[in-house]
């Protein structure tokens, strides 16, 4: 038990460094603008608060699927996916080409500076970065050991 | 559903006829005139933002609708129709229940000949139009519905409107992303998610007490309306390739009235018919284009005699459709159709009609821009021109049905947004709408022989339009 934990942490601490790192150079503001444009409607930033998409907060660092009480399609729930940074940007793109079968229906955000810039507010208030590392929510076991396509 | 987009074959004058021609060109001038006011006023326009869906999802309105109204669908309310009307944010108890109801009033050019309906006057007419119950929203994961009934105010009768009940799944094959669903729907086209076809297509709203008269239309746009029932399978395939293949059948006499349309207007048994669609959309986020094709094959013997001659009708037409949604200050949307309709009148013929064969075409296309999602203007452009047939189009002097005109719309839509007052129950729509004719019946001046000019018919409608 003990391993388990602590081999879901260290993963998760990587992550989460690296969130604070990896798209440092996004506009985190202009992330924002564009959260509230292209995401708002269906996800908030504030931990617990799901609408038609699940809470965001944390999401960086956080595995697919790994909200609870949130009803996800059996295509995230099955990705393995960890939401780093870089998944997030792939992601982003073209969600449901990156997922096939994931109920998001977004078309994506073409320009990878825009996505970057979502990803760094996303960083920000979600409170991924180590700091605030702690908050990020328990992940599915088997998604924060390894990440996959 | 419009004036402009009903399905006759203007009254015939049978006093050319024998006494049996006479009695089925007097059937046919009656049943279609009452399919007609059927169409036009008991079938009237049926589309809106549904505050239902607005509640099962926590969406403003705007999220789906251009203008914050409806029924102008978003590439988000694209996907939301074809996913079956099934999304939602899952929180609390969810009554798939709403209703609009809207009126207003109406000044034609010149006044009518006679009033448009036993309660109004030849002109200036101020009528409540429409009020609509839904059931509409999700029933189950996959399930979900459009189903309306109405109550018409100038004819003060009930009855089913526009429905559409579907089932759709996601897939993925071969690593695609495949909505896979059915339809089962009582008006071909009611099923489309684009603004160009007939059932939903621009003016959104017209006054039902406005001038229709003589005013032909194609099969697929309203010609069967709702006393047909149809089943149509879809698949949606990348979230950009649509393609769809259905079928109708008449609803029986009896069950027409038991649904409220009314004894005397069947329109007949429809058989071998098919209906098929096939679009690409390309959405990029802060503007989307689609491009396609849509069919509809039907033959129809009027009094379901086993083995009698049938009409026989191809149409066959093409759409496209184009918006802007930018950061939702400034939207643009333009929408374009094309329909041709092949007709072979096997029962018509026999019955009086000059022509056993003959044409039908009907262009459209509209643009419209709202500012903040809540001051719009629209202009549309309407084209309909066909093969002349005294008899057929006895309306017009010349029998033929060709009528042009353009439609012009300024509103105001206060609600609708993410911060509105009274989000999602409060929504309004206050309309100015102007219908300029062209041509009507084939001429712009005397075209009816009695001295009656196209621009007589040119309409103003001040509309109210409330939804909860």
């Amino acid at each position: 038990m003990k391993r388990s934990i602590f081999m879901r942490v260290i993963p998760l601490a990587c992550i989460s460094i690296a969130a604070g790192s990896a798209h440092a150079g996004g506009d985190a503001a202009h992330g924002a603008e564009l959260f509230q444009q292209n995401c708002a409607a269906c996800h908030s930033p504030e931990r617990g608060q799901n609408l038609v998409g699940p809470s965001l907060y944390s999401v960086v660092g956080r595995a697919a699927a790994s909200i609870a009480d949130f009803s996800y399609s059996d295509a995230m729930k099955h990705c393995g996916i960890v939401w780093t940074p870089d998944q997030l940007v792939a992601y982003l793109k073209a969600p449901r080409r990156y997922i096939p079968g994931v109920k998001m229906m977004f078309p994506g955000l073409p320009d990878q500076k825009d996505r970057e810039d979502v990803v760094a507010f996303l960083s920000r208030s979600g409170g991924a970065t180590p700091a605030s590392m702690t908050t990020i929510d328990a992940p599915a076991p088997n998604a924060a050991l390894g990440v996959s396509k | 559903m419009s004036a402009m987009n009903s399905f006759i074959f203007s009254g015939m004058r049978d006093t050319q006829m024998t006494s049996r021609i006479g009695e089925r060109l007097s059937f046919w001038a009656v049943s279609r005139l009452l399919l007609l006011l059927c169409t036009t006023i008991g079938f009237a326009e049926s589309a809106s933002a549904l505050p239902s869906y607005a509640r099962q999802t926590g969406y403003a309105c705007v999220k789906c609708h251009v203008g914050g109204f409806g029924p102008q669908l978003t590439p988000y309310g694209v996907r939301f129709k074809l996913s079956a009307y099934t999304e939602t944010d899952h929180k609390g108890l969810k009554i798939p229940v709403a209703m609009f109801v809207y009126g207003g009033f109406t000044h034609t050019e010149k006044d009518q000949p006679t009033p448009p309906t036993p309660h109004t006057s030849v002109n200036d007419n101020t009528t409540l139009d429409q009020i609509s119950g839904f059931i509409a929203g999700r029933w189950f994961e996959d399930v979900g519905s459009f189903l309306q009934v109405t109550y018409n105010g100038n004819t003060k009768g009930a009855s089913i409107d526009n429905t559409d009940i579907r089932y759709a799944h996601d897939f993925v094959i071969a690593k695609t992303d495949a909505l896979i669903g059915v339809s089962v729907n009582n008006n071909p086209t009611v099923q489309d998610p684009f603004n160009t076809l007939f059932a939903w297509n621009f003016p959104y709203l017209t006054s039902a007490v406005a001038f229709g008269n003589g005013d032909a239309g194609t099969l697929i746009s309203g010609g069967l309306g709702p006393a047909v029932v149809g089943v149509s399978g879809y698949t949606f395939v990348d979230d950009s390739i649509l393609a769809e293949v259905g079928t109708y059948r008449a609803l029986s006499p009896a069950m027409q009235i038991k649904l409220g349309l009314g004894a005397g207007n069947d329109i007949g048994r429809v058989d071998d018919s098919i209906y098929y669609r096939l679009a690409y959309l390309q959405d990029m986020n802060t503007q989307a284009f689609s491009v396609g094709l849509v069919g509809f094959n039907a033959s129809i013997q009027p009094g379901r005699v086993d083995g009698g001659p049938v009409n026989r009708y191809r149409d066959v037409g093409a759409d496209a459709w184009y918006e802007y949604l930018g950061t939702g200050r400034h939207n643009f949307a333009a929408y374009a159709s094309y329909v041709r309709e092949d007709e072979t009148r096997g029962d018509l013929f026999p019955a009086g009609a000059t022509n056993l064969t003959g044409r039908l075409y009907d262009l459209r296309f509209n643009a419209s821009y709202y500012y903040a999602q809540t001051y719009g203007v629209t202009v549309g452009r309407f084209s309909k021109h066909g093969t002349p047939d005294p008899l057929l189009y006895s309306f017009s002097a010349s029998g033929s049905p060709d009528t042009t005109g353009t439609i012009l719309q300024v509103d105001y839509t206060p609600f609708g947004k993410a911060d509105s007052w009274g989000r999602p129950f409060a929504n309004l729509r206050v309309g100015l709408q102007y219908t300029i004719y062209d041509k009507f019946d084939g001429a712009s001046t005397n075209y009816d022989g009695s001295g009656r000019n196209a621009s007589d018919n040119n309409t103003l409608y001040l509309f109210l339009w409330l939804a909860i």
